[in-house]
């Protein structure tokens, strides 16, 4: 569709709405001892945009990086030194996992799935989290076994 | 702004093209236009969601916005070209597409409608691609349209082909064209007999039932070769010495000429026929498209002299029948109830007697069904499909329900048995005796 098509999404406006809704949330995390500069914030949206292109996603709004950082800052292994890199890797998880399970989860229901194994049986291990345990609650989606056992709802 | 330059399957896209290359639109309005379209998207993309995703697919984002620009361009190519640009220029883009759904609705209830007065007019052929479109893949469009995000896709299945091939549209405006091309279609074969322009497609090929062509293209071309010999369109054969006459009166014409012999025989033809006015002007240019089309095999056809493959001589048909419910094993009687509920959801005698022949092997069960399913005018179909054999002992049955009602056993008749005996009573001679002899 030329000009007038999806190609239209990654524009500047949006890269600083998300970017300013990620400052705000040193207001929540600053009291786990968790905060990110102006050129952090800008980084995670650069890669999140990234990661929407490689995982063949759009996103309409100020995105999911604020979501994630609410949702995994109190972890107890969402570590200080490594806070950028995990909110990134964690992006990239995301995205994989939406595509994975046929976008038949929320964003919720995915974030609250993935915190729980996180802070759960994975014990802060990205790997563990991504190549097993969601892996099998998104082969449980496609094979149309909605009740694979949600823990996170326990 | 040359609107012949439009591409009907890509309206909006194609019409801000046009509009941009003549300096229609300016840089601003364009901006405005790529805003307010991702705005739309955004909207779309939230309604399917359920606002409960942040993200979707590329896919899905281009399949909603194929969605959004069709709906425009249905809203669109319903203006005039003057108001096509205006509304370009200055019309918010929500306007147009809530304008261009409610179109799209309007549509769709005109289709349901034109679809409901082709199967009123009751054509029964026994060509299973025209019956299963008009009963199964139309209506299916209608089940699985989805106006709201797939509003440029097709749904349904519609096998059945056209005299005219609709190729440059897709969505709901394919299918308002392809339903008001199948109308008139129908109505002008309905004005020939039915058995007649079965025997005509049967001579075009046995397998006819089976095969994909289009009906209205044969009878039309016999009954306009009719005209042109003056011979009677009603029985649309043309015959060997026929077909000689026509290839004297047709050989050495260029093709402007044969498109007009061909024009002026379809008008005289049409004084004949009974169509309302409202009609006549459609038929007649869809007669015309055809008709045209036509020049070039029939040129062919002269040039090689095979005119027999245009104009048709209708074959004698042996009628091969067989005995289709052999006396078998009676259904189990929850099986039969079954299948009596299934029958009567039925609106089609042809639809019931397609189910008989698949599930009925005994002819007990096929009294019973007749009692329970069948009503009216639809009992001869059922008779029409039945063996010799077969009539002879359902007859005997009825001549049995006759003695009780002599003996005070019973009170009268039944529906399907009175009407078996007038059916079997208006048989050719022959095929009663035949019958009467089974019975003895």
């Amino acid at each position: 569709m030329g000009e007038f098509g999806i190609s239209l999404f990654t524009n500047e406006y949006l890269t600083k709405q998300a970017k300013e809704s990620i400052v705000r949330t040193n207001e929540y995390t600053k009291k786990y001892g968790l905060s990110l500069t102006e050129k952090e914030a800008l980084l995670i949206v650069k890669e999140k945009n990234e990661a929407l292109r490689s995982f063949g996603r759009v996103e309409f709004g100020a995105g999911i990086s604020e979501k994630i950082i609410m949702e995994f800052a109190d972890s107890p292994y969402l570590m200080k030194d490594q806070y950028v890199e995990t909110i990134i890797e964690l992006q990239d998880i995301f995205y994989y996992f939406k595509n994975e399970s046929l976008d038949e989860l929320t964003d919720d229901e995915l974030l609250k799935i993935m915190k729980y194994y996180f802070d759960h049986d994975c014990q802060g291990d990205l790997g563990f989290l991504q190549s097993t345990l969601l892996e099998n609650v998104c082969r449980s989606i496609r094979y149309g076994q909605r009740n694979f056992n949600d823990k996170s709802k326990e | 702004m040359d609107e012949q330059q439009i591409d009907k399957k890509e309206y909006f896209n194609s019409l801000l093209l046009l509009a941009r290359q003549e300096d229609m639109l300016t840089a601003d309005r364009l901006q405005q236009i790529q805003g307010e379209l991702f705005e739309l998207l955004k909207k779309k993309a939230e309604a399917f969601t359920n606002g409960e995703s942040t993200s979707i697919t590329i896919d899905r984002a281009e399949q909603f916005f194929a969605s959004i620009h069709y709906t425009i361009g249905v809203y669109l190519e319903s203006l005039t070209l003057e108001e096509k640009v205006k509304a370009l220029k200055d019309e918010a883009l929500d306007y147009m597409y809530q304008k261009g759904f409610r179109k799209i609705r309007e549509m769709v209830k005109e289709a349901k409608q034109i679809l409901e007065d082709i199967q009123a007019m009751r054509f029964e052929t026994g060509n299973i691609a025209f019956q299963d479109t008009l009963n199964k893949g139309l209506p299916a469009f209608f089940r699985d349209y989805n106006p709201e995000f797939k509003a440029h896709e097709d749904a349904g299945s519609i096998d059945y082909p056209l005299a005219n091939v609709i190729s440059d549209q897709t969505g709901i405006t394919f299918l308002a064209s392809y339903l008001k091309a199948l109308k008139t279609e129908t109505m002008f074969v309905r004005q020939f007999d039915n058995a007649v322009v079965e025997n005509l497609l049967a001579s075009y090929d046995e397998e006819y039932k089976d095969d994909l062509f289009n009906i209205y293209e044969l009878v039309l071309m016999n009954a306009v070769g009719c005209e042109l010999i003056e011979g009677d369109e009603k029985k649309l054969t043309i015959d060997a010495e026929e077909r000689a006459v026509l290839t004297h009166q047709l050989t050495g014409k260029n093709t402007v000429e044969l498109t007009a012999m061909l024009c002026n025989a379809y008008d005289r033809l049409a004084g004949r026929l009974d169509l309302k006015d409202a009609e006549k002007e459609e038929q007649k240019a869809y007669a015309y498209r055809t008709l045209s089309k036509a020049v070039m095999p029939l040129s062919d056809a002269l040039k090689q002299n095979r005119l027999e493959s245009i104009f048709l001589e209708i074959k004698k048909r042996e009628k091969k029948q067989k005995p289709v419910l052999a006396q078998g094993k009676e259904m189990e009687d929850e099986k039969l109830r079954d299948l009596i509920e299934e029958i009567r959801d039925m609106r089609y005698v042809s639809d019931k007697i397609a189910l008989i022949r698949r599930n009925v092997n005994n002819l007990d069960d096929m009294a019973e069904l007749l009692d329970t399913c069948f009503f009216g005018n639809e009992f001869r179909a059922v008779y029409a499909m039945l063996h010799e054999l077969e009539l002879a002992y359902l007859w005997e049955i009825t001549r049995d329900e006759e003695e009780k009602i002599l003996n005070h056993q019973a009170i009268e008749l039944k529906e399907w048995q009175k009407s078996l005996l007038s059916y079997v009573g208006a048989l050719p001679d022959n095929k009663r005796k035949a019958i009467l002899i089974l019975m003895s």
